[in-house]
Order: structure tokens, then C-alpha cells, then sequence
């Protein structure tokens, strides 16, 4: 019941870490993969650079504003204004998240699984769960992740090893991909897939003892990377980057074909409960998000009331109709996009003008 | 506490609303589970699809006293694509069919050559097939062969498909080809599609080799000795027997045989504008029979076996290759891929023209084989 | 009382209404502490496993430590050699 509580660095960690991989579970490193071909691995490592340069940067903007997030920053920097529109940008961008997620998902599962079911009664579950879990609290909420994390990243591991050495690995060559320009020009839009800037500017106020939020930062954004880029690696292997295939769920058609003999095999429902649980786990952290956003926009007393809210909107924004080319635009272009404008642009501009402005004060004085 | 209880007993009572969803399960017993899937040529570009699924045990003889036998039962129909008919053996069969256990698909060799992209793309989307059911090319039709494998005598037709799939574990006659390695083969961009091939002699099902494609399309069939050939060059002998002439007595044979004690090597240049592909390879042979004035202890007769076998071992790899290069053009064992590494990106490699080059291709084959003792009682 | 849930659960959604049930189930479950401390500890919050390791149990004679997140005010529940009988002969 208690939103005030201060997390620790293992939880901060394993937070981050659920909220970045998270997005494998959509189709992104299927449009990753068919953005830079079998340069793969080169071009991530690329990006991984700039990303992790880009947070080092991020971390040392941040370290004049003790416990504030992005809206207290915002809020010092431009007024009350700049803090509303702050908020609603976040809001938006949290809210694409989890449609896009929550939609491709529940999709997935209902072809496979619930092809009698309507899809309305699977995001009634998702739905729910996010509800009892921003009742119950966030304590329980970083509690219950420390247990899910691990799991996820043995499936991750296991996942990869089990599939690296049945497919040729010729798929992973030439190195750099199509070309240079696709590879390091083209595939430089790719840096959305590692959206921890997005999230790490929240957490500030939520720890215990922020000397531990530049280890927090590293660890988590290494954890994630390593994550993303097994999973990248053994998606080129399976689909060739072949561009007429349908963006179907790559994580769910990676684990399809992993078998040990004829003992172990189909292990993809197992392996379906684990996402289930690790959407869950996202979903909640993201409308926890949305209400500690609201609360500072309007100074409300109880935020949990504004899970309702949230929760509502975001089922009816799913039960919209919406066709899969649609789907596939705005996973592949519209959140792209957003995603880095918000990252790069929209964070690091207030962020900069906070520290000038701080600079300017402190001279004054 | 209370708005704990209070939020369960609102979740409970949400959920018994979802009584919604109560018909929607379907029991074991409304499936009927298929175990192979054939696929023929019909007319009018129809494809014949059918199905071979276990009979109902209370319609079967009496006389099935064994627990483990079972009969089974075959169904044909005639559709645009493989959902059509699925839909109209559903409606006719009255329960739904189910792939899950569907341990081979059976393409007929005339459907195969035509060009099959289609129908293995709507397998591929099929979430009940498994990864590692098997890929079978059939030089009959393909209900000629679910028949045979259903009078075959064998308790679980499963396990028939399961052994033409294991001869390649001791004989080296054909290989494994699961439905999604198969896919994934024909998408591919460096790499051609192989499934096994099989032949129907005397209601006897026979594995005859390798079935090679060149993008969707079959174009040929290697036999016996050429699908050893392909998997030493693939590195996926397990073992295998051969037969060659003694060359010490007159009609006389050596048996042996051979596994591999080195991964094979595979170098590529272009020379002139044409693939040069330089294969070394490694097999350990153990004789098993060369006659009884065959002298082991000497160290000459056994270089001159060596030696044999080595020239045998270059004859077998060099036909097969010219075979799939000149005459299907097709690069089964991954030249291109192989050779797509050495570059950095695909634009460089695109300006060799692969595609166009490899019928052109020159191969040197070098054999470098060991021979063990295989323990054989001598002459004295 | 709770299988009952689950077995309900489970009839009506399959595994993602047991996956929402364990889900809930452990949210609450975190969320409860017994004479103060955490339910799950040591393993969430991870509090350190030297002295138990919740899995197996040592001799009587080894337990020498009480757990830390306790915050007992002696930390010590026996002497390194408790069993002095045997040490002196």
C-alpha cells in the first residue's frame, strides 16, 4: 500500500531492465533486424556506443538536480507550463509504450492460444492484473520483479544458446550488413531500441541512496543491451531479414523452433507464461508511472484513483480498430521516431537549459 | 485489508462474468491429430491434399490384439490451397484436424517441380506444426506412400517417418530435413533447400537420397553415393558403409567404413571471373572385409588402400559437385554463404554475380584419409 | 481456500488466468511482512544467504550466526565450538 517506498539498487536495476527488454516481446527486433540486415551485430554495437555516451552525458546533466525527475527538472526550468507539457509528452510517450505492447501482444496470444476467445476478455486480464498490482503498492511491485528478471534473462540466455548452433551462421555475414550507409546512416535510427534514457530520468526520487544511481544507470543499461542483442543475433539467424514476412512475434517464433531431441520440444507455452508475467510487470510499472506524473501535475493526494483512468484509457485504446499495416506504421516509424525525438531531443534540450540556468544562478550569487 | 478483500472480491466476480468463454474449449477428443500430410498435383492447379490420421479403434478389426497396434486411415481432397482443404476435411470429418503431431509432410515430385513456395509459406504459418516434422519429396504421389506407410506393418506410422529420417545416422543416404530448416532454406539468399527423397518399390518406402531445390522449384534428386558426398562436404556424416573394388585381387571388394576425424575445409577464390572451390577432407575408414590375402601388417599394402580410397573418396565429391553445379545450379552446400563472409558488405559481394557464376564454377578436391585397424582375424 | 481460486482461474482463462492469479497472489503475498521483516526474505529483498540458506538446513552444532536482517541484539546464537564435551575429551 505504500507508494513512498525507496527502492534499492538491485530492484532500480531489474526495473530498468524489465521496462527495456520488454519491447522484444512486440515485434522490434523483428523491424531492427530488417532495418540493417546481417549487420546486425556491428550496428548495435554502434548504437550501444552512442546510447551509453549519450547516458554518461545524461548523468552528469543530472547530478546538480538532487532527488528530482524530468518534471521537477522541467518544472525549475520553464514554470509550471514547461511542467505540464513535460508531463503530458512523458504521458503520451508511456501510453504508445504500453499500447503498442499491450496490443501486439494480447494479439499473439489469442491467434495461438484463445482463437475462440474474444480479444476483449485477454486484455481484461492484463488490464486487471496492472490495476491490483497499482492497489497493492509499488513495494510489492519492485519485490515481485527481483523474481521475474532473473527468469527472463535465463529464458533470453537459453533462448540464444539453444538456437545459435542449429542455424547456419552465414546469416550473421557479410559484418556491415547491405552497405556502410545502411549499416551506420540508415541504422542509426535503430537507437530507439534501447529507450533507457527514457526511463532512468523517473527514477531518481523512487531510490534509497541516490550516490547509487550512476552504478544503476551502467548496470542496468548493460544488462539490457547484452539481452537485446542475443535476442537480435538468433532473430537475423531465424528470418534472414527477409522483408516480405508479416512482423508476426519473433520471440514467440524463435522459441517455437528450439527442441532437444524429441523430449524437449514446443516449449513455447512455457515460455508464453514468462512473457505473460513480464508484460504484467510493465504494464504496472508504466501506469505507476503515469499516476506519479499526474500526481505532480496536479498536486493530487491519492494516485492510485488515477490508475483507473489510465487503465480505462488504455483499454479502450486497444479495443480500437486498428488494421495491421497501421500497426506496423506506427511501430516502426511513429514510435521510432518519438521514441528518439523524446530521448535525445526532448530530455537533453531541458536538461541543458537546467544546468545553464543553474550555472547563471550560481554566478549571480 | 478491507480494500484488499473488497478488490478480490471484485476480481472474483468479474471473472465469473467471463462465463463468455466457457464453450470455447476444445477436448482432446474433438481433434483428430494427424500424423503425415500429403501433398499432390491436381488439375487445374489444384493440389491434392491428404491426410493420414489414426482410425477410430471401435471401427477396426477385432483381431488388433496387441496393445500397441493401430490402424490408420488416409483422406483425400482436392482445394486451391492446403487451408482450404483443411477446412473441407474439418466439415467433412465432422472434428477438427490438428497438426501437432504431424510427424512428416509428403510433397510429390511433379507438385515439387512446379514450385512449392506457397504451400510451405502457409505451413510455415501454421502454429500447430512442429519445427522438426519432417520434409519428405515422393518420386509417386504422395497418397501412394502415406498407403504404403499405413500397410506397412509398423505399430505408429510416426516411427516410420522417424526412421527414414535415422538411416541418415548409419547409412549417410540421405539426411534430415525438418519443415523449418526447409523454409528457412528456400527464403534464403545463399543457401538451396534439401529434403530427403524417397522411392516407393515393391510397398516398400526407400530412401533414395537427396531431393535438391533450386529457390522453390525441384530440379533434381542425388542418389546414394552423392548424398554421402553432400554430407562430408556439409561436415553432417555421422557414418556410413561403402563398396569399392580390391585392388589387389580381381573382383574382388573392399568394405569399409567411414566417419569423419577432421572438419572438412572449404576455400574460395574466383579466378577469371568463376568460383574456384578448394574442399579438403578428412574421413577415418575402418576395413571391414578385404578378402583373406589381404596382409595388414604391411605398412605398404596399407598406403596402397589409403591411396585408393583417397582417388575413390576425390571421384564420388567431384561428381556430386559438378553435378549440383552444372547441372542443377544449385548451392545446396553454402558456397555463397560461405564465401559472402570474406566480404564486408553485400553491396561488394553483389559484384561478383554469384547466381550467374556458380554453373561456371571449378572444384579440387583432396582427400586425406586415415584407415584403422578394424580388428580382423588374418590368414593365419 | 486459494486452489479453489486458482482452479477457477485456471477452467475459465488456462494458463493466463493462473499466470494472473500467481501474479495477484504473489503481489499480495510481497507485500506482507511477519513480526516485521518481509515475507520472502532473504531471497526478495536479497539479504544475503551466508548464515541460512533457507534450502538446507546445518547441524545444530554449526549454527553459529542468527541472520542480519533480523536485527537481533546478539548476533551470535552460539560459540564457534558449542560442543566442548567433544573437544576436551
Amino acid at each position: 500500500m505504500d507508494n513512498h517506498y525507496q527502492i534499492g539498487k538491485v530492484e532500480a536495476i531489474f526495473i530498468i531492465v524489465i521496462l527495456s527488454t520488454s519491447k522484444l516481446i512486440a515485434n522490434f527486433s523483428f523491424y531492427f533486424v530488417n532495418t540493417v540486415g546481417s549487420g546486425v551485430i556491428v550496428n548495435f554495437i554502434y548504437i550501444g556506443i552512442i546510447d551509453f555516451a549519450f547516458m554518461i552525458l545524461l548523468i552528469y546533466l543530472q547530478q546538480k538536480f538532487q532527488n528530482s525527475d524530468i518534471i521537477d527538472i522541467s518544472e525549475q526550468v520553464g514554470g509550471k507550463l514547461l511542467k505540464i507539457l513535460c508531463g503530458l509528452v512523458c504521458i503520451t510517450v508511456l501510453i504508445l509504450s504500453a499500447f503498442i505492447t499491450l496490443k501486439d501482444f494480447s494479439s499473439i496470444i489469442q491467434k495461438v492460444y484463445f482463437s475462440n476467445f474474444s480479444i476483449i476478455y485477454i486484455l481484461m486480464f492484463f488490464i486487471l492484473a496492472v490495476l491490483v498490482a497499482n492497489f497493492v503498492g509499488f513495494k510489492s511491485l519492485a519485490r515481485i520483479n527481483l523474481l521475474i528478471v532473473p527468469f527472463v534473462i535465463m529464458a533470453i540466455l537459453a533462448t540464444f544458446f539453444s538456437i545459435i548452433a542449429k542455424i547456419n551462421n552465414k546469416s550473421l555475414t557479410p559484418v556491415f550488413g547491405d552497405s556502410y550507409y545502411k549499416t551506420f546512416i540508415t541504422g542509426l535510427s535503430n537507437v530507439f531500441m534501447i529507450s533507457n534514457l527514457s526511463y532512468v530520468l523517473f527514477l531518481k526520487p523512487l531510490l534509497k541512496n541516490e550516490s547509487d544511481y550512476k552504478k544503476i544507470c551502467i548496470i542496468s543499461y548493460i544488462i539490457s543491451w547484452i539481452c537485446i542483442l542475443l535476442v537480435l543475433i538468433v532473430t537475423e539467424l531465424l528470418f534472414n531479414s527477409t522483408p516480405s514476412k508479416e512482423p508476426s512475434n519473433s520471440v514467440f517464433l524463435l522459441v517455437r523452433s528450439v527442441n532437444f531431441g524429441s523430449f524437449i520440444e514446443r516449449i513455447d507455452s512455457l515460455f508464453i507464461l514468462l512473457c505473460v508475467i513480464c508484460i504484467f510487470s510493465y504494464l504496472s510499472f508504466v501506469v505507476f508511472l503515469i499516476n506519479r506524473i499526474f500526481k505532480k501535475l496536479f498536486n493530487i493526494t491519492d494516485e492510485k484513483m488515477i490508475s483507473y483512468i489510465a487503465c480505462t484509457f488504455l483499454f479502450s485504446l486497444c479495443l480500437f480498430p486498428i488494421s495491421l499495416s497501421a500497426l506496423y506504421y506506427l511501430e516502426n516509424y511513429v514510435y521510432r521516431y518519438m521514441i528518439i525525438l523524446f530521448s535525445f531531443a526532448f530530455e537533453f534540450s531541458i536538461l541543458i537549459i537546467g544546468n545553464f540556468k543553474k550555472r547563471i544562478r550560481k554566478e549571480k550569487t | 485489508m478491507k480494500k484488499n478483500f473488497f478488490l478480490i472480491v471484485l476480481s472474483f466476480i468479474l471473472l465469473i462474468s467471463l462465463t463468455g468463454c466457457e464453450n470455447s474449449s476444445i477436448g482432446i477428443d474433438d481433434y483428430y491429430f494427424v500424423i503425415g500430410l500429403g501433398l499432390d498435383e491436381a488439375e487445374n492447379d489444384y493440389i491434392k491434399l491428404s491426410i493420414q490420421i489414426p482410425s477410430n479403434p471401435k471401427n477396426s478389426s477385432s483381431d488388433a490384439s496387441s496393445s500397441q497396434s493401430s490402424s490408420y486411415e488416409i483422406y483425400s481432397v482436392e482445394a486451391r490451397t492446403i487451408e482450404e482443404a483443411i477446412n473441407i476435411l474439418d466439415n467433412y470429418l465432422n472434428k477438427q484436424i490438428n497438426l501437432s503431431h504431424c510427424s512428416a509432410i509428403v510433397i510429390s515430385e511433379s507438385l515439387a517441380k512446379k514450385g512449392i513456395d506457397q504451400y510451405i509459406n502457409s505451413l510455415n504459418n501454421n502454429v500447430e506444426l512442429r519445427y522438426n516434422c519432417q520434409t519428405i519429396i515422393s518420386s509417386s504421389t504422395a497418397y501412394d506412400l502415406l498407403e504404403k506407410v499405413s500397410n506397412s506393418g509398423e505399430a505408429f506410422s510416426a516411427r516410420l517417418f522417424d526412421y527414414l529420417k535415422n538411416t541418415t545416422n548409419y547409412t549417410g543416404y540421405t539426411i534430415e530435413s525438418s519443415i523449418g530448416t526447409f523454409a528457412h532454406d528456400i527464403d534464403s539468399k545463399f543457401c538451396e533447400a534439401t529434403a530427403i527423397y524417397t522411392k516407393v518399390n515393391n510397398d516398400i518406402i526407400q530412401t533414395a537420397g537427396i531431393a535438391v531445390f533450386k529457390d522453390q522449384y525441384l530440379v533434381g534428386n542425388l542418389d546414394v553415393l552423392e548424398s554421402i558426398a553432400h554430407l562430408m562436404v556439409t561436415n553432417k556424416l555421422n557414418k556410413c558403409f561403402l563398396t569399392m573394388d580390391s585392388i589387389f585381387i580381381e573382383n574382388g571388394k573392399i568394405d569399409f567404413d567411414t566417419k569423419l576425424y577432421k572438419k572438412t575445409n572449404t576455400y574460395i577464390n574466383m579466378i577469371n571471373g568463376s568460383p574456384f572451390i578448394k574442399i579438403n577432407v578428412f574421413p577415418e575408414i575402418s576395413i571391414l572385409n578385404s578378402g583373406t590375402d589381404f596382409d595388414y601388417n604391411s605398412s605398404y599394402n596399407v598406403e596402397k588402400v589409403t591411396h585408393a580410397v583417397n582417388k575413390y573418396y576425390e571421384r564420388i565429391i567431384k561428381n556430386y559437385l559438378y553435378k549440383i553445379s552444372k547441372d542443377y545450379n544449385s548451392d545446396i552446400d553454402c558456397f555463397q554463404g560461405l564465401y559472402q563472409s570474406t566480404f564486408l558488405t553485400k553491396e561488394d559481394f553483389s559484384k561478383i554475380n554469384w547466381d550467374k557464376n556458380f554453373q561456371n564454377s571449378f572444384f579440387e578436391v583432396n582427400v586425406t584419409s586415415r584407415i584403422y585397424s578394424s580388428n580382423l582375424f588374418n590368414k593365419e | 481456500m486459494i486452489r479453489f481460486i486458482y482452479i477457477i482461474l485456471g477452467y475459465f482463462a488456462g494458463f493466463l488466468g493462473i499466470t494472473f492469479g500467481f501474479f495477484v497472489h504473489f503481489l499480495v503475498l510481497s507485500s506482507k511482512s511477519s513480526f516485521g521483516i518481509p515475507f520472502f526474505t532473504p531471497y526478495i529483498p536479497f539479504l544475503g544467504l551466508e548464515n541460512n540458506n533457507g534450502i538446507f538446513v546445518e547441524a545444530v552444532w554449526r549454527r553459529e550466526k542468527r541472520d542480519n536482517y533480523l536485527n537481533t541484539k546478539k548476533p551470535d546464537l552460539q560459540e564457534h565450538i558449542s560442543m566442548k564435551w567433544r573437544e576436551n575429551g
